[in-house]
């Protein structure tokens, strides 16, 4: 805000594939960081939605319910009511029967419906603002569809009636963050690891790679493994997150099984869904407060104990030294050829990313170091060495111990004539939020105005004028 | 992507100056008060490239623009190359580095004639030897 005499009062909005962030262009960091996914419970038509009465009354009042949506995606059962529950109160409030979903699939905004519910809220319940006074500045992947932007841009023009919209490109906005007009920015993610080279402030299309290798997959290889008997421990772990517990067990000692007191009143209530989604809250918490990555390749996880442990206590109670564990699944960001077990079912919607020039499949994994060695081969010889000594790594999931430092010895291996040079924020949010960051201080900016495609000239031009502007 | 930000006349003036009258030995350019347009902080005539190095500050972002002098090897004779320098330090702040990265090419495309691009992040990204060595590449 310093930077400029004519406030525009822009604001930006960052659709992730775990959490969403939003807030005031020209301020440092997000006001909102909420998740991408949301609840949702149907009710057929005619049956009034039924008040889910105990502790969730409260929560039944709030803002974020709507009750018009439905848009008959599954129109098969008839007519159903589709009640939207989006926001830090949308799943993370236990209700009986809710589903959990997420608009997001392959970093794109994918379903449509939920997400404009989401940036409704966002705009008139948490910033409390008036959508028809702020122009937006909207981040995107290098890879987004026309139907993404064209909905998105519907969402803001027809459905909030905004004045203006922008949509900045994601890795251009962490690149220019970390002051590079020319970077090769890795980004990791939670459904996706993606390296885009960025060459005065374009994305280079040609080497754009992604694959889906990231937080997501890591938990659910986590899953596979706490819910069943390990080596150091002969029972499965309930995973039970504090919703469902009401009292935890306290007095235990390290490695023995927990036995909390849990609410009865909610088992049958709780659906598959919600459940699966609480419990990799769970084992997310658990994988940011304790796991690594070990700084050398053909590291011998079976004959060495010594690693360094950690204490950590589930929900439930369950405490224990965590150390093998630790380090062992982290690996699969550097090995997937052997870390990653394929006989554990991955997450749906992970498979919908197919073998192409840009992207790997699920059964192609390569290590995170490849992909940067492909995507640099992809590009210009001219570029090359530039873009190598300007590789920025962003994403939630690159705040994993060790990762930077790992991939350092990786790309000296891999390429060992070339001058290679990481350059990572070292302040946690300006990493995980990078694109965010890099979009409040563009939108900010006076100078920048000229660039906004303004209501009227879409209401003039269509959509065309997006892509135009946009690129 | 940009920010919308241009050069002043001045900024092209000087190059201009730099390029064709062969007095001036380095250029330094920064944002205006007001952030909206790009400016000449300095020109120098001094050769040293020490001195030159030292104009940059520690915590703020500049561009420049060095008439870099060199030997060929074999006795080959003396070489002048302009080399454009992008200077983002690490310690500068988001703001800073962000309005730097997002309006360098308005400036760097309207100055022709650069053989040389350095981004440079920390000091030792920006000696005579990593000079020297894409002098010679070309």
């Amino acid at each position: 805000m310093v930077y400029n005499g004519d406030e525009v009062s822009a604001l930006v909005v960052d659709f992730g594939s775990y959490t969403t962030r939003a807030g005031y262009a020209g301020e440092d960091c997000p006001r909102v960081v909420t998740p991408s996914f949301y609840g949702y419970i149907d009710t057929p038509e005619g049956e009034s939605s039924t008040t889910n009465g105990n502790a969730n009354a409260a929560a039944e009042g709030e803002d974020v319910v709507m009750e018009n949506g439905g848009e008959g995606a599954n129109g098969t059962s008839g007519k159903t009511t589709r009640k939207y529950f989006v926001g830090d109160d949308g799943v993370g409030v236990w209700r009986k029967g809710m589903e959990v979903d997420n608009f997001m699939q392959d970093g794109i905004v994918y379903d449509a419906e939920p997400a404009s519910r989401l940036l409704n809220h966002i705009l008139h319940d948490r910033l409390g603002v008036n959508p028809e006074e702020h122009p937006l500045m909207i981040t995107e992947p290098a890879w987004n569809t026309t139907k993404a932007r064209e909905q998105l841009t519907q969402m803001v023009f027809e459905g909030e009636k905004m004045p203006a919209l922008y949509f900045g490109s994601a890795g251009v906005l962490s690149a220019f963050a970390a002051g590079k007009p020319t970077a090769l920015v890795l980004d990791v993610g939670y459904t996706h690891s993606s390296v885009v080279p960025i060459v005065d402030g374009y994305a280079l299309r040609a080497g754009t790679m992604r694959q889906p290798l990231g937080s997501e997959l890591l938990i659910s290889q986590f899953h596979s493994h706490f819910i069943k008997p390990s080596s150091t421990r002969d029972f499965p772990l309930s995973l039970a997150s504090r919703h469902l517990i009401s009292k935890r067990d306290p007095q235990l000692n390290p490695g023995t099984k927990a036995n909390p007191v849990l609410r009865d009143d909610r088992m049958s209530g709780t659906t598959a869904s919600w459940k699966k989604w609480s419990e990799n809250g769970v084992i997310e918490n658990w994988k940011e407060a304790t796991t690594e990555i070990v700084n050398y390749k053909g590291f011998d996880f079976n004959t060495s104990k010594d690693l360094p442990q950690v204490l950590y206590e589930f929900p439930d109670g369950y405490h224990q030294y965590f150390g093998e564990e630790r380090y062992r699944f982290t690996e699969m960001l550097f090995d997937p050829k052997n870390y990653f077990n394929q006989s554990v079912e991955p997450p749906a919607n992970l498979r919908g990313i197919s073998n192409t020039d840009h992207s790997h499949s699920l059964k192609d994994l390569v290590s995170l170091s490849q992909l940067v060695h492909d995507s640099i081969m992809a590009c210009d010889v001219d570029v090359r060495a530039s873009l190598l000594q300007n590789i920025v790594v962003v994403g939630n999931t690159s705040l994993t111990r060790g990762l930077i430092e790992r991939l350092d010895v990786e790309l000296a291996a891999l390429m060992p004539s070339q001058k290679i040079k990481i350059h990572s924020p070292t302040i946690p949010f300006e990493r995980k939020y990078a694109s965010w960051v890099g979009g409040s201080v563009l939108a900010s900016l006076g100078t920048f105005h000229q660039l906004w495609v303004t209501k009227d000239e879409y209401e003039e031009h269509g959509i065309n004028i997006v892509h135009q502007r946009c690129k | 992507m940009s920010s919308g930000v241009q050069p002043t006349q001045e900024c092209l003036e000087k190059f201009q100056e730099l390029k064709t009258g062969k007095k001036l030995s380095y250029v330094i350019y920064g944002l205006t008060e007001d952030k909206k347009s790009i400016t000449v902080l300095k020109s120098s005539e001094e050769k040293d490239f020490d001195a030159f190095v030292n104009e940059l500050p520690e915590k703020e972002c500049r561009w420049a623009v060095y008439d870099f002098e060199f030997t060929l090897p074999g006795g080959e004779g003396i070489r002048n190359k302009l080399v454009f320098v992008v200077w983002s330090p690490d310690d500068a702040n988001v703001k800073n580095k962000m309005m730097f990265a997002s309006s360098k090419d308005a400036l760097r495309r309207r100055l022709e004639g650069i053989h040389i691009e350095i981004q440079a992040t920390d000091f030792s990204e920006i000696t005579k030897d990593a000079i020297l060595e894409k002098a010679l590449r070309r």
